[in-house]
C-alpha cells in the first residue's frame, strides 16, 4: 500500500489538495505572506480571494530609523497592497479583519477599508491604529449586526464617540489606550450598557482615573479585566453593576467612592487597589499621628470589598493590603 | 470552486457529503474508496455517524504531504519560513507561469 502511495508521488497529492484546504492553510499566515504564495503557480494566484481572514500589519515596516522618505514609501505601498487585496476579495463574507498601522492626517483610506469589511459582515475586528492626529473611530463600527469580537487600541488620539450603539452579537470588547470623546465617563457607561450580549470586557491603559465616574453596568458580563496604570490620580467614582460576573481582575488607585459594587456571581477576583504615593505618605505619617492629627482616609474601599465579599478565590496585591 | 464530492455512509445510516480530495486525506477512507466504492457512496459498516463526522473534521484541518500528515497550521509555518523556491520543492508545485516575453 505504501509503495502505491509513493508511486503516485507528491505531485498528485498537491494538485489534488482542494482549494478549501489551501485557503485554510493561508488563513494562518499574515496576508502579506499569503499574498506571496500567489507566485507559486497559476492555481495559487487567486486563492487569496477566498481566504476569509485578513491580517494586515504595517507597523513592523514603520521605524523612525528608516528615514522619512522610506517610511512614506512603505506606507504608500502598504495602502496600494491593501486596496488590491480588498478589490480581489470583493464582497465575499469576511470572518476576521486585523489592522495594525500608523496613519497620517487623512484617515479616509483606512476608514474605507473598515467600512467595507463591516459591509462584508466581519465577525472579529481588531484595530490597532497609531496616529499623531485625532482619529475618531468610524461610528459604523458600533452599529454592526455581525460583530462578535471588537478590539481597539492605539495612542490616545484614537477616540470613540458613542452615539448610536447597535451591537447585538458583541461578546468580547477589548480597549487599550483609546479615549472617549466625552471625558465624563458617560459615553463609556452607555457603550457598555448597550451591548446586550457582552461577556468579556478588557480595559488597559485607559484614562478612567480622570472621568467623573467609571460605571460598568451590564447584566451579561462574565469576565472583566481593568488595568489602569496611572499612579498619581484617584478616580472619583467607580461602580460595578454586574450580577453575572464570574471573574474580575481590577487594578487601579483607590476611588473616592464606590457607589455600587454588585457582584452576585463572582467566583474569582484579583484586586490591586492601591493608594497614590501621596496617600501612602500621609497614611504612614507617624509623626502627625503621634501628635493627634488624624489623617482623613481618601476613598472608602470597604464598599468595594463588601461587594466582592462572597467571592470564592481572592488575590490581593500587597499594595491593596496596605 | 466545484470539486468532486463523495458520500460517506455510517453504520447508523447517516450520510456525509464531502469533497473527494478532503476525504482522501484519510488513509482509511482512501482504502475504502479503492476497495468498495459503490457509485459515489462509500459504506462504513463499523463506524457511527458521530465518529465519521469527527474524522472528516480532522481531514479538513490536516494535509498529507510526502506521506506525512501535517496540520494546516504546521504547513502555514513551513510557508512562512521558506523561500518561494523551497516552498515549490516542498509541495512539488510546478511553476506554470510563462516567462514574460522580452520586448
Amino acid at each position: 500500500m505504501n509503495s502505491k502511495r509513493m508511486d503516485i508521488g507528491s505531485k498528485d497529492v498537491i494538485s489534488s489538495l482542494p482549494d478549501a484546504l489551501i485557503c485554510h492553510i493561508l488563513s494562518f499566515l499574515s496576508t502579506k505572506d499569503a499574498a506571496l504564495t500567489s507566485v507559486l503557480s497559476k492555481r495559487w494566484r487567486n486563492l487569496l480571494a477566498f481566504v476569509p481572514i485578513l491580517d494586515l500589519d504595517n507597523t513592523i515596516y514603520d521605524h523612525p530609523k528608516m528615514g522619512r522618505r522610506k517610511r512614506l514609501q512603505m506606507r504608500t505601498s502598504f495602502k496600494v497592497f491593501v486596496d488590491r487585496v480588498m478589490a480581489l476579495q470583493g464582497n465575499a463574507p469576511l470572518n476576521k479583519f486585523s489592522l495594525r498601522c500608523k496613519i497620517g492626517r487623512d484617515p479616509s483610506r483606512v476608514n474605507g477599508w473598515i467600512l467595507k469589511v463591516l459591509e462584508r459582515g466581519v465577525v472579529d475586528l481588531s484595530l490597532y491604529i497609531s496616529s499623531e492626529y485625532k482619529y475618531p473611530l468610524p461610528p459604523q463600527v458600533l452599529m454592526s449586526k455581525t460583530l462578535v469580537t471588537l478590539k481597539v487600541a492605539g495612542t490616545d488620539e484614537f477616540t470613540i464617540d458613542v452615539m448610536d450603539v447597535y451591537l447585538p452579537k458583541l461578546k468580547t470588547l477589548h480597549m487599550e489606550d483609546v479615549s472617549f470623546d466625552d471625558e465624563t465617563g458617560a459615553s463609556f457607561a452607555k457603550l457598555i450598557s448597550a451591548c446586550h450580549a457582552l461577556e468579556e470586557l478588557v480595559m488597559t491603559k485607559m484614562m478612567l482615573d480622570f472621568w467623573e465616574s467609571c460605571s460598568v453596568c451590564n447584566p451579561t458580563l462574565k469576565r472583566v479585566k481593568i488595568y489602569a496604570e496611572n499612579i498619581d490620580e484617584n478616580p472619583k467614582s467607580v461602580s460595578f453593576d454586574t450580577p453575572n460576573l464570574v471573574y474580575l481582575e481590577f487594578t487601579d488607585t483607590v476611588a473616592a467612592k464606590y457607589p455600587k459594587a454588585k457582584f452576585d456571581s463572582l467566583v474569582e477576583a484579583s484586586v490591586g487597589i492601591r493608594m497614590t504615593p501621596d496617600q501612602v505618605f500621609h497614611a504612614r505619617d507617624l509623626v502627625n499621628r503621634h501628635y493627634g492629627y488624624t489623617t482623613k482616609l481618601v476613598g472608602n474601599v470597604a464598599d468595594f470589598l463588601m461587594g466582592i465579599s462572597n467571592v470564592k478565590i481572592l488575590y490581593l496585591s500587597s499594595e491593596a493590603l496596605e | 470552486m466545484s470539486e468532486k464530492k463523495i458520500v460517506l455512509k455510517s453504520s447508523d445510516g447517516k450520510t456525509i457529503d464531502v469533497a473527494k480530495a478532503v476525504a482522501l486525506q484519510s488513509q482509511t477512507i482512501t482504502h475504502m474508496v479503492e476497495d468498495s466504492c459503490v457509485g459515489n457512496e462509500i459504506p462504513f459498516e463499523n463506524v457511527t455517524g458521530q465518529v465519521l463526522a469527527k474524522v472528516i473534521e480532522y481531514c479538513k484541518k490536516h494535509v498529507v504531504v510526502d506521506g506525512e500528515t501535517l496540520t494546516c497550521k504546521t504547513v502555514a509555518h513551513v510557508i512562512h519560513t521558506r523561500t518561494i523556491d523551497e516552498i515549490r520543492t516542498f509541495f512539488n508545485v510546478e511553476n506554470d507561469y510563462t516567462p514574460r516575453k522580452k520586448q
